[in-house]
Order: C-alpha cells, then structure tokens, then sequence
C-alpha cells in the first residue's frame, strides 16, 4: 500500500461543556472543550452568569455605602475591593491618611493574600484530587482567619477601612498573638512547598501543563501569579506601590516572586513562596508599626475628580477607576478585576492539553467569577431582562455616546 | 425419605447462599468495608468522617444506600434504555458471583480445607475472567449513557484496563504457580504448608497486586475513569436513584472480593493462629476448629481481621497519592507494571527451578 492511502484515523470530536454548573467551578462559567480523545483542540470561554449590577448600584449609594457594598464584589478578596474603594476615593479626596492606618490597612490586605492563596492551594490540590492536601491546606488555613477575625471581627467580609483610615486598632496583646501565630503559619506553608514540589503525583499532574509563554502572557495581559508564573514582572505592591507597601519596598527586605516555568507548576509556585514572602510582610509590618491614630476624618462630599486606584490583590492587579462629582456620591465607579484580565489568555493555555488538564488549568489562574461579571442589562421600564451579545451592545453603546455626546 | 433429604439439602444450600457465606453476609461486609475505608480516609485527611448514624457512623454507608433507593429514577432521553437499566443489575450479580468463590468458611466437609460457596479445579481463570467482564460492563454502561461525560469515562476505564489486566492477572498466578493449582481452596491450602523461602516470593506479586486491584476498583490515584472534578464521576453520571445505589453496592462488594481474594491468595487465607509452629496450635487447635461449630466463628473472624487490614492499606493508599492522569497511567502501567509482574514471573520460576533446588530448599 503506497502511502497516498493511508488513512489516518482520528477519533472523534466531541463538544464537552465544563459549566454553568460543574463540580470544578465553584462559580458558574462556562467553557466549551472541543476534544478529541483526551487532547482539547479547541476552547471556548463563556462568563457572565454571575452579574449582578453593583456598578450601577453603587452610584446611588454614598460613598461610605459603597465601601460596604465594594466588600461584596467578592467573598475571597473582600479586604481588596473595600481597601481600593477607600483608597480611591481618598485619592479623590486628596486627603492623606495617617501611617498607622496604613500599616494595618497594609496588614489587612497581606493576611488577605495569606488566606486567598493558602484557598487556592487547597482548591489545587483538590482538582488534581490530592484531597488530602486539600484538607489539610484547609485546616491550616483557619490559623490565618482566626488571625482575621480577632483583627478585624469577621472571618470574611472584614469590614477593617472606612474612608480616611481603618476602623479597628491593633493592641499590644493582639501584635504578639498575630506574631506567634504568623510563625506556625510559616511552618506550615514551607511544608506545603515541600509538599506541592515533591509529591510526585501532584507534580506530574502541574508540570509543563497549560504552558503560557512569557510573550504571550505579556501580550494578552496577564496579572497577578499567572503573569509571574510566566516570568512577567507585575507587581503593583513593587512597580506602583501605594499605602505602607512604600515602606516594605523601601526596606529591601521583600522581592517580587517569579517563575520562570511558564506553566501551572509555576503558577503554584508563585503563589505558595509568595505567600511564605507575604508572612514575612505581615512579620515585618507588626513589628514596624507605627504609633499614632487610625483615622482622618473626610468631608463626606468629595470634589470633583477623576482618579484610577491600583492595587495588587491576591489573584492581580486590581483597578478601579472612579468618578466623584462634588456630592458625597460616585458619578461613576468601575472595578476592572483581575480574573478579568486573566481570562484572554485561557483560550491559548487550555489548547493542545489534555482534558483531564483542563480543571487545574482553569484553576490555575484562580478565576473569581463573581469579581468579573459585571454586564448585563435590565430595563426597569418593563421589568424586561435581555441578555446581550457583546457586538450588539458595542453598537448600542456607540449610538448612546453619538446622540449624548460621550458624556458619562 | 430421598426426596426430603434432597429437599432439606437444596434447603440448607439456600440458606448458605443466600445468608452466611452468601449474599447477605457479603453485603453486611461490603457496608461495614465502606465504612471503615471512609472513616480510615477521613482520619488520615484530619476529619472525623461518619458520625451521626450508629455507632461512630456504622450505619451511615447502609443509610446512604437506603436513601439512594428512594430518591427518583431518571433515565435520559438518548440512553439506550434497555441495557442502560441492565447495567446495575449485572454489576451487583457479577460482584456478588465473584465474591461467592472467596473461602470463607467450610462449605464442603468432605474436602481438605476450606472452600467457597463455588469452588472446583480451575475457578481462578473464572474469576480473572468475571472481573474483567465486570469492567467490560462499566465501559458499556458509559456509552449506554449517551453523555459526552460517560462516554469519556468509559474510554477511560477501557485504557485503565489494558493497563492494569496484565500485572494483575500475573500477580494473582504467582501462587498458583508456587503451589500448582488453579484452584482458590487448593491454593490456599498450599499457601499454608509453604516453607518460608516460598512465602518470600508472594512478597513481589503482593505488592503488585494491591496496587493493580486498587486500579480495578478505580480508586485514588487510578480514579481517573470518575474524576469528580474533570468528567463529573464519569460513566456514572447518568445513574441516579435505585441505580446509582445499585452500582455503588456493587462497588462496595468488589472491595469485599479485592481484599478477599488478596486474604485468600497472599495472605494465607482464614488461618492465623494454625501458623504457629507449636502441636497445641498447629495440629490441636486446627483440627477442633476443622472439625468443629467454632470453626465457623473462628475462620469468619480471622477472615474479616485479616480483610480488614487489607482494606486500611487500600485506604492508605487512597489517601497519600493525587490522581493521575490516563495517559501518565497508561505510560506508567505498560512501562513499569507490566515489565515487573513479567520480572516476576521471571523470577517465580528461577527461584522454583534452579535457585531452590540448588540451595536445598524444598516445598
């Protein structure tokens, strides 16, 4: 048989939906999987079932309300959404708060990041179905939400800023208590480096898996633990610091972690030194803390001002951007998460792996659904809720800056 | 007179089929199994596992099975209907067939040893042949489905299958090899009068074994073919209700039948105390417990202690691994299972040709 004949054989394609329900998502997405056999030749990634118009909202909320609702974008990095809000609008407000403030606002936000990638550690584990890990990494976790709680009175949704400061102090007894606990937590998390790096079973299942290379990670813009993984140096807390990370980037003591691997495997990576380097932060800020008060007091109307608030939350950087307008109401308010900015490169890490890949992958980038969806449109009018193509909706949004000549 | 003895004899057999060694017996283990592995797993993953129902959660798995009965049945569209509602039904028969061949107690007086329920000359290439069927069934069960899910999980039962069939099967012929016969009761018996040096070598297709039964039962790390996390337990994911509880019986006796068979082949089988070198024990003792009611009690006894440690190492092996992927399987299977149980086999017949002859060491 001459070779002109041969024929390949190719299994079949088969169309597999991961979502809107499905046990790998803790939230509903959803992703079309081409595979054939076990490779995936073809993704497809669907969001936007989780929305739920606090954008909108906000803009009827003042802006100490909105801090409360900001909290709300997301149950993980809840610290995140309301530190940038008050950060933001002191911004606009062009007021400074005192050092204290920052460093516990600072501390807020380092034993956010303990406890979210210390979550996703466990959430890793689980998707390869290291269940064990994922239960002891869960275990372990509670040390970091008792800490939370006894600094802030919640376990989540903290509550700890209010605009112009934070709203809780530290005392002594609880500076030497969060201390001793820190350095149990850091045991711990070297044993769970330990644990992801030589545990065989689990490295094979990381290893050159879901590989975004470094330009196309830069190209498609990713943040936050995935664009370090890929070994792009994004960092707010180090590029653009603000609050008392001024402070930790001036003491030399900290640097930016980054992976050269480029695939899941360094993504873990990252997050799991990241998070021994975010103990010794927390370390460093106890033990620097500033004496003084916690609180500035702010005109509850903010002057007209346009300002863009950064800050590095667990998964990325996180932006919101915000409009005051002279009342004590945001004219407009948007929060560009960091999952949002992670899902452009999904399409390119998911194809050529194998199904079996896909969870991790998709956990990989550690996506928070319910931080990204922010689109959809209800028209009060008539009570008529219309889900919307995104092409469709760019016309319509031309024509509305058209006839209203692109004001907000 | 013939006739009522008959009757009382097709009686009796009833009775050990359907009660002691048989069905109901097989069942109560496989509940009491699936509780000591879930309780075994949660106190190796820090958690306290079963508790509510009985004693320490004893009930809890024959709880979860009664409930199952009643929650509704769907059956989906674009199942093939017919053979999707036989599918439970031949796994728990086929299951439950396996587990009657397993020696338990004495169900032939007139033989030396103890036998099964079933049990003659050649029962272990019907055994091998009923478990591979079982995992024939699982494959089909899949596709049966008409769900992209099932159809992926059948796919990979089937590879896990050409992986593990081999080491398996070469695992479990070691001590029919060592002791000449096909026979589960005979090999059993023969494992018993072993010299020491002979029990070494049970050592390699042991290890062997436990691991590639643990990939027939499609546990962690060989869970790939119901992967919660990626296929949506695979090629169960149609099965709901009266069926799913079905299949998960099913499952639970086939781990009465791996620890079983592994009690049975490698570990010597229902005696323990028989092995101590000592009249008292090993002549006395063991012809009271041969000849006796308390053998019944004693052998059952030392059955389920010594399943029982097999089901913990099981557990443990759950609980240490990730799951691997099928084709890190598939690789790992065929380029280092295989070539070992072949090593093995390898080895067996060295050791029984030449190497022992030459050392002295007769059977």
């Amino acid at each position: 048989m001459s070779t002109g004949n041969r024929k390949t054989v190719t299994p079949p394609r088969v169309t597999i939906p991961i979502g809107p329900q499905h046990p790998a998502l803790k939230e509903p997405g959803m992703f079309k999987l081409t595979i054939e056999g076990e490779r995936i030749v073809d993704a497809e990634v669907n969001i936007g079932y989780n929305h739920r118009g606090i954008e909108k909202l906000a803009e009827s909320k003042t802006h100490l309300q909105v801090l409360y609702l900001a909290e709300r974008i997301c149950g993980i990095c809840s610290a995140t959404h309301n530190g940038n809000y008050a950060q933001a609008v002191e911004m606009a407000a062009e007021v400074e708060i005192p050092e204290r403030a920052k460093f516990i606002r600072t501390l807020t936000w380092e034993l956010e990041r303990i406890h979210s990638h210390i979550l996703w550690l466990g959430v890793a584990f689980h998707e390869v179905g290291f269940d064990t890990a994922f239960m002891y990494s869960w275990r372990d976790r509670e040390i970091v939400m008792d800490m939370l709680e006894d600094l802030s009175g919640n376990r989540v949704n903290y509550s700890m800023n209010t605009i112009g400061g934070v709203r809780r102090n530290v005392s002594e007894e609880l500076r030497s208590s969060l201390l001793t606990r820190l350095d149990k937590l850091e045991e711990r998390m070297i044993y769970y480096r330990d644990v992801a790096i030589q545990e065989k079973t689990f490295w094979n299942r990381v290893d050159g898996v879901g590989v975004l290379e470094t330009s196309v990670a830069r190209a498609t813009g990713a943040v936050g633990p995935t664009a370090r993984g890929s070994n792009v140096p994004v960092d707010v807390r180090f590029n653009d610091p603000t609050q008392a990370y001024v402070h930790l980037r001036d003491s030399g003591e900290f640097e930016m972690i980054l992976s050269e691997r480029c695939d899941v495997a360094g993504r873990a990576i990252v997050r799991v030194v990241e998070t021994i380097e975010s103990i010794k932060m927390c370390r460093w800020l106890l033990q620097n803390l500033p004496d003084g008060p916690i609180r500035e007091r702010v005109r509850p109307r903010v002057q007209p001002n346009e300002v863009l608030a950064r800050y590095e939350a667990p998964r990325g950087e996180v932006v919101h951007y915000l409009v005051t307008n002279g009342t004590d109401k945001p004219e407009r308010w948007k929060v560009r998460a960091p999952t949002h900015a992670n899902w452009v490169s999904m399409r390119h890490t998911l194809i050529g792996n194998y199904l079996a890949d896909a969870p991790i992958i998709l956990a990989a980038i550690d996506p928070c659904f319910s931080c990204t969806d922010r689109v959809t449109i209800v028209d009060t009018d008539d009570n008529l809720i219309e889900s919307v193509p995104l092409d469709i909706m760019r016309v319509r949004a031309n024509k509305w800056y058209r006839q209203n000549g692109g004001k907000f | 007179m013939m006739q009522t003895l008959q009757f009382l004899d097709i009686l009796i057999w009833g009775l050990w089929v359907l009660l002691f060694p048989g069905i109901f017996f097989i069942t109560f283990l496989a509940l009491l199994w699936e509780w000591i592995d879930r309780k075994v797993y949660a106190r190796l993953q820090n958690r306290i596992g079963p508790l509510h129902t009985g004693w320490q959660g004893i009930l809890q798995p024959l709880m979860d099975f009664l409930k199952l009965l009643g929650k509704e049945d769907l059956t989906p569209k674009r199942a093939d209907k017919r053979s999707f509602s036989a599918v439970p039904v031949i796994m728990l028969v086929l299951s439950i067939t396996l587990c009657m061949f397993i020696p338990i107690v004495d169900m032939d007086p007139s033989l030396p040893g103890i036998q099964g329920i079933l049990s003659f000359e050649g029962d272990l290439i019907l055994l091998l042949f009923l478990s591979s069927m079982l995992v024939a069934v699982i494959m089909l069960a899949g596709y049966f489905s008409s769900n992209p899910f099932g159809q992926v999980g059948s796919a990979r039962t089937g590879m896990l299958l050409i992986s593990f069939e081999i080491p398996l099967i070469a695992a479990i012929v070691t001590p029919a090899i060592l002791t000449g016969s096909l026979r589960i009761s005979t090999i059993m018996e023969g494992l018993k009068t072993l010299n020491i040096p002979y029990a070494l070598l049970l050592i390699l297709p042991l290890v062997i074994f436990l691991i590639s039964i643990q990939a027939e039962l499609e546990r962690i790390p060989f869970d790939v073919s119901h992967a919660e996390t990626e296929i949506v337990h695979g090629w169960q994911v149609e099965f709901s209700g009266k069926k799913l509880a079905l299949i998960h019986m099913a499952e639970d006796i086939m781990l009465v039948f791996a620890a079983g068979i592994t009690t049975s082949l490698f570990l010597g089988g229902p005696y323990l105390l028989e092995f101590i070198p000592l009249d008292v024990f090993s002549v006395t003792f063991a012809t009271l417990m041969q000849t006796s009611w308390i053998g019944w009690v004693y052998y059952t006894l030392v059955f389920m202690f010594k399943s029982i440690i097999v089901v913990m190492i099981l557990s443990n092996m759950r609980t240490a691994f990730a799951r691997w992927r099928i084709d890190q399987i598939v690789h790992y299977g065929w380029k280092f299972m295989v070539p070992l149980a072949l090593v093995n086999l390898l080895l067996v017949q060295l050791a029984i040709v030449y190497i022992f002859p030459i050392l002295g060491v007769i059977v």
